[in-house]
């Protein structure tokens, strides 16, 4: 497969794509939803709508109609007989508790709209008086305010409360404190009557009304001569295509929008002008909308915008796609230079990945911030098409932000660093080793700190009634208890096996240490380690064992080659005529010598062979009486010269036993060698053939004729004898020959010492059915097993 | 007057054996590795061959498989190898006997006669009387109740004889203690008895030359006696 690049400047295009892409689906979006209106979609699909059917309309002639409403509430506070009184008296508390103004002194406490306009423009002034009331008792106030002007009966307040007119000091503190609230108020509303005046005129809005409230009767259209009742200039009113009409009495309201019904009322009942009294409304809209108010700029907005609407839903889609594209381009090649999947990082993956996310978290922030201060600041002024621009940039922006920011967590859980470079790892893995290093104690205290923790939070939820939450925890809490210790006991369970396999001899198993966490994880090494370490030192020593066979192998067979000589040149001589007895005599012990040192050759090869089990044995049913016999036959002689009596005890029949011919008759041999060699002459040998459940055995009993001052044990180790004995004959290996011999065939060997009595007891398996099925009794012309 | 090829690179090992050699009137040549021994059995009549395994130039064992190509000699391998395993492949190459050292020189001249006699005298000595029956240089002529071994008179007991005449006359077979008891004796076996076995060494310490390591009376240990099929 060829390597695919990918290069600086392919992923460079596809970032530019994706982040054009992205801009191009916010602006999209943002216009499709400006535009986007439920009327457009009937019977199930999209239609063009003509912009005073549409809900945005519909919603900007609501908010022009309350507008409308408001102003006539302020046509009604600041106007008598239709024109605008300065003179008009704004009774304070009716002021501040209804928001209109009567015209009426209700209260006592009264000012002229001139006189509130002229006090706001100077400003409120604060003095320390005292005040006395009607019974002369004086309150010290230090910050009331100024009294710059009278009321209209043309008094001051402290006067009228001095008088009376004012009962109580607390009502006296509410008068100042309303007054100072009109001072503040009444002025802003004045400007906003005047400017609302401007803006309902006849030349500046598209709307037609005529409202008649309080008896007073506001509109914006001349009264011609020829209709001169309200109903007929109303009708007039209402010939346009959209249209509302009110009625209080009796209840009406009929409209070309049906839908801003509960709104419209909601709005006239907010409106104390409205609720107190009769009224009719008659409103329309020049749908040619000559003035150049809202409607019309909103008008012309979603014209503008609305021939957007088909395109941007191209737009959307196919920057969607774009976007979905590059996107996914972009996640599977991040981190890769090739084809091979090799993960290069950059120096912002360097980064902790906390620290990474909140700088990008930071920037964005920043960002929305900043465009929030520059929107703010700039929407007076600017249009619609700045606003799209500026999403677009924006978006761009924090595309480019989010995408680098999302390329990076993807880089970086390509490399594996997502967590391993991260804060929490940073700060909890040396916590975590601590934890997994230190004394266990230590573990399981933190284990018991977090798990009493849990108890008490469970604890505080429940006596603070929060029983479901509590419940929900607990059972959380036992699910995961559970959980871990049935995990950790399956997982301590494979441990465990693993640990008896390693001891009953399998060095060579493995636990598998996979999925194995702390404690197991932990033991599961040491065992393999220790397996490994047993298998490694066996194998050392089965390797030295078989190196000091050989060894010994080939020094002897250096040392014989001499020999020969030795022996065959002794022999010359001894035939040579020597009548010297001493030279005869030192004839002899070159002799005597020579033939000792070929049987110690002989021992010592046949011995480290055993002894490193480099030997065949062939294991057939041998009649362990007959071998008896045979052996004492070759012996028999032997033991007469010496004069030992030979007592045997076989029990009657054959015993069939397991092992190789060969190999035991050299174990027999050695051990009635034994006796022949070191057995005090004139004694009884005794020999003893018994058979037990699976086993049968051959004691031989003899006296030495040494003191046998060693241990049992020491006489089977390579060359040890009975301690004087060395001098003579024997090698010293014929016990331990035996002993490795029986060994390696199964069979038992010991040897028991009591004063000079020297037992060696070999006892071999009896021969099972199950043997004898698998190899039969031994066949005649099997030639293995013959000397 | 046989000729008799010693190869050995001991030459101390060589002149002994030379010397119990010429005693017994062979006329010995001397080899001191493969490739003599080779050179020489080429130039002279050689009747036998006596040969040590590890040499230089040329072993034991190549020289062997060498000489079989052309002759059919007695070879007479010597080593102080003494595995069974180098004792089979010395055989399996061609030798007829393999020795291994130290070895007793006298049983190494009884080896030699022995394996010259097989070779220049057998063949003719086979007699077409039923009474005989031969197993390699062992013969037992049943009518004159006598028994040679390479052509030497061996006197044995009656009771020997009969041990001896029915492991020949049924070779290969194995027989217990028990059996050869009940078939000398006639009569039952009873207890152990180390009577046959008594006779049995007593027989091959007669007819071997080595009796620890018997070339016709067999032990098979555990199991009772036999005579391979000669």
């Amino acid at each position: 497969m060829p390597v695919k690049k990918y290069g600086v400047i392919k992923k460079a295009i596809a970032l530019i794509i994706q982040m054009v892409c992205t801009a191009v689906l916010a602006v999209s979006i943002f216009i499709l939803f400006s535009t986007f209106d439920k009327s457009m979609f009937k019977d199930g699909r999209l239609t063009e709508v003509d912009y005073f059917a549409t809900e945005n309309f519909q919603n900007d002639l609501t908010n022009e109609l309350k507008g409308l409403f408001n102003y006539i509430q302020l046509r009604n506070s600041f106007e008598t007989g239709g024109n605008y009184n300065l003179d008009k008296i704004v009774d304070i508390r009716d002021y501040m508790e209804s928001g209109i103004i009567t015209g009426i002194d209700d209260s006592g406490v009264s000012y002229t709209v001139r006189d509130l306009i002229e006090w706001g423009k100077m400003g409120i002034k604060r003095e320390a008086v005292s005040i006395r009331d009607r019974s002369g008792r004086v309150t010290e106030l230090d910050n009331a305010i100024k009294e710059e002007f009278y009321t209209v009966s043309g008094e001051s307040l402290v006067t009228l409360y001095r008088r009376g007119t004012i009962d109580s000091l607390e009502s006296f503190m509410q008068f100042q404190e309303d007054l100072e609230k009109t001072i503040k108020d009444l002025p802003e509303e004045v400007l906003n009557y005047k400017q609302q005046t401007t803006k309902y005129k006849n030349e500046n809005t598209n709307l037609r009304y005529l409202v008649v409230c309080n008896s007073s009767l506001y509109t914006n259209v001349k009264l011609t001569d020829g209709k001169t009742t309200l109903e007929d200039i109303g009708k007039d009113i209402m010939s346009g295509s959209v249209f509302m009409h009110i009625e209080s009495k009796p209840l009406l309201f009929e409209s070309s929008h049906m839908d801003i019904q509960a709104e419209m009322y909601r709005s006239i009942d907010a409106l104390k002008s409205f609720n107190n009294s009769d009224y009719s409304i008659y409103v329309s809209v020049d749908t040619s909308l000559p003035a150049a108010d809202s409607l019309k700029s909103a008008h012309a907005t979603y014209e503008k915008l609305h021939s957007w609407f088909w395109t941007c839903l191209v737009t959307g889609i196919a920057s969607l796609i774009g976007f979905i594209i590059t996107i996914t381009y972009l996640t599977l090649i991040t981190g890769y230079r090739d084809s091979n999947k090799k993960v290069y990082l950059n120096a912002f993956d360097g980064l902790y990945t906390e620290v990474a996310i909140a700088i990008l978290v930071l920037a964005i922030v920043l960002i929305r911030y900043e465009v929030d201060r520059v929107y703010s600041a700039s929407v007076a002024k600017t249009g619609t098409f700045y606003n799209v621009m500026l999403l677009g940039a924006v978006s761009f922006v924090l595309d480019a932000l989010v995408l680098s920011g999302y390329l990076s967590i993807i880089r970086r859980n390509r490399a594996g660093t997502l967590y391993t470079n991260s804060l929490l790892y940073a700060t909890t893995t040396p916590v975590k080793t601590a934890i997994g290093t230190k004394a266990i104690t230590l573990r399981t205290g933190v284990l018991y700190i977090l798990t009493m923790a849990a108890f008490t939070g469970l604890a505080y939820l429940a006596f603070g009634k929060q029983l479901q939450i509590a419940g929900i925890v607990f059972v959380f809490f036992i699910i995961i208890v559970g959980t871990f210790l049935i995990r950790e006991s399956f997982l301590r369970k494979r441990v465990i096996d693993g640990a008896a396999k390693i001891a009953d001899g399998d060095l060579d198993f493995k636990i598998d240490t996979n999925g194995l966490k702390s404690d197991n994880l932990l033991i599961a090494e040491i065992i393999n380690t220790a397996g490994e370490g047993i298998s490694k030192s066996l194998e050392d020593q089965i390797k030295s064992e078989k190196l000091k066979a050989d060894l010994i192998t080939n020094v002897s067979h250096d040392i014989k080659t001499p020999l020969t000589s030795i022996i065959n040149y002794v022999d010359l001589i001894k035939r040579e005529d020597i009548k010297d007895p001493k030279i005869q005599s030192y004839i002899a012990v070159l002799e005597e010598k020579s033939q000792r040192l070929k049987h110690l050759t002989e021992d010592l090869v046949e011995a480290s062979k055993i002894s490193s089990g480099n030997i065949e044995i062939v294991l057939t049913d041998i009649d362990f009486k007959e071998l008896v016999s045979q052996t004492e036959g070759e012996f028999i002689d032997k033991f007469e010269g010496k004069n030992l009596e030979l007592c045997t005890n076989v029990p009657e029949g054959s015993v069939h036993i397991i092992a190789d011919g060969m190999r035991i008759w050299r174990v027999i041999e050695n051990l009635y060698n034994n006796v022949a060699k070191y057995a005090l002459a004139n004694t009884r040998v005794y020999v003893d053939l018994s058979v037990s459940e699976d086993m049968a055995e051959l004691s031989i009993k003899n006296i030495s004729s040494q003191a046998l001052n060693i241990s049992a044990e020491e006489l089977t180790e390579r060359f040890i004898q009975g301690d004087i004995s060395r001098s003579t004959e024997g090698s010293g290996l014929g016990l331990s020959i035996a002993r490795n011999l029986t060994t390696l065939q199964g069979g038992e060997f010991n040897i028991y010492l009591d004063g000079d009595l020297f037992k060696v007891t070999v006892a071999f398996p009896l021969v099972t059915e199950e043997f004898k099925q698998e190899n039969g009794r031994i066949t005649e012309d099997n030639n293995d097993q013959t000397v | 007057m046989y000729n008799i090829l010693v190869c050995d690179d001991d030459k101390d090992i060589v002149e002994a054996i030379e010397i119990y050699l010429q005693q017994e009137d062979y006329k010995v040549f001397k080899a001191y590795d493969g490739e003599e021994a080779l050179k020489i059995l080429e130039s002279e009549d050689i009747s036998l061959l006596i040969i040590d395994v590890m040499m230089p130039k040329l072993d034991g064992i190549r020289a062997t498989k060498k000489i079989r190509e052309t002759s059919s000699i007695p070879i007479i391998i010597l080593s102080a190898k003494t595995e069974d395993s180098d004792k089979i492949l010395g055989l399996n190459v061609g030798a007829d006997d393999y020795m291994p050292k130290p070895f007793n020189p006298l049983e190494l001249v009884a080896r030699v006669k022995s394996h010259l006699r097989r070779y220049t005298k057998l063949g003719n000595a086979a007699e077409d009387n039923k009474q005989v029956f031969t197993v390699g240089g062992l013969s037992i002529n049943d009518e004159l109740k006598e028994v040679t071994v390479d052509g030497n008179n061996i006197k044995l007991t009656p009771i020997e004889y009969n041990i001896l005449l029915l492991l020949v006359k049924n070779q290969g077979k194995v027989f217990s203690i028990n059996q050869i008891y009940e078939s000398i004796w006639n009569e039952d076996a009873i207890g152990a008895d180390n009577t046959v076995a008594v006779h049995i060494r007593h027989i091959r310490e007669k007819i071997e030359i080595n009796p620890k390591e018997p070339k016709y009376l067999k032990v098979v240990w555990g199991v009772g006696y036999k005579i391979d099929k000669g």
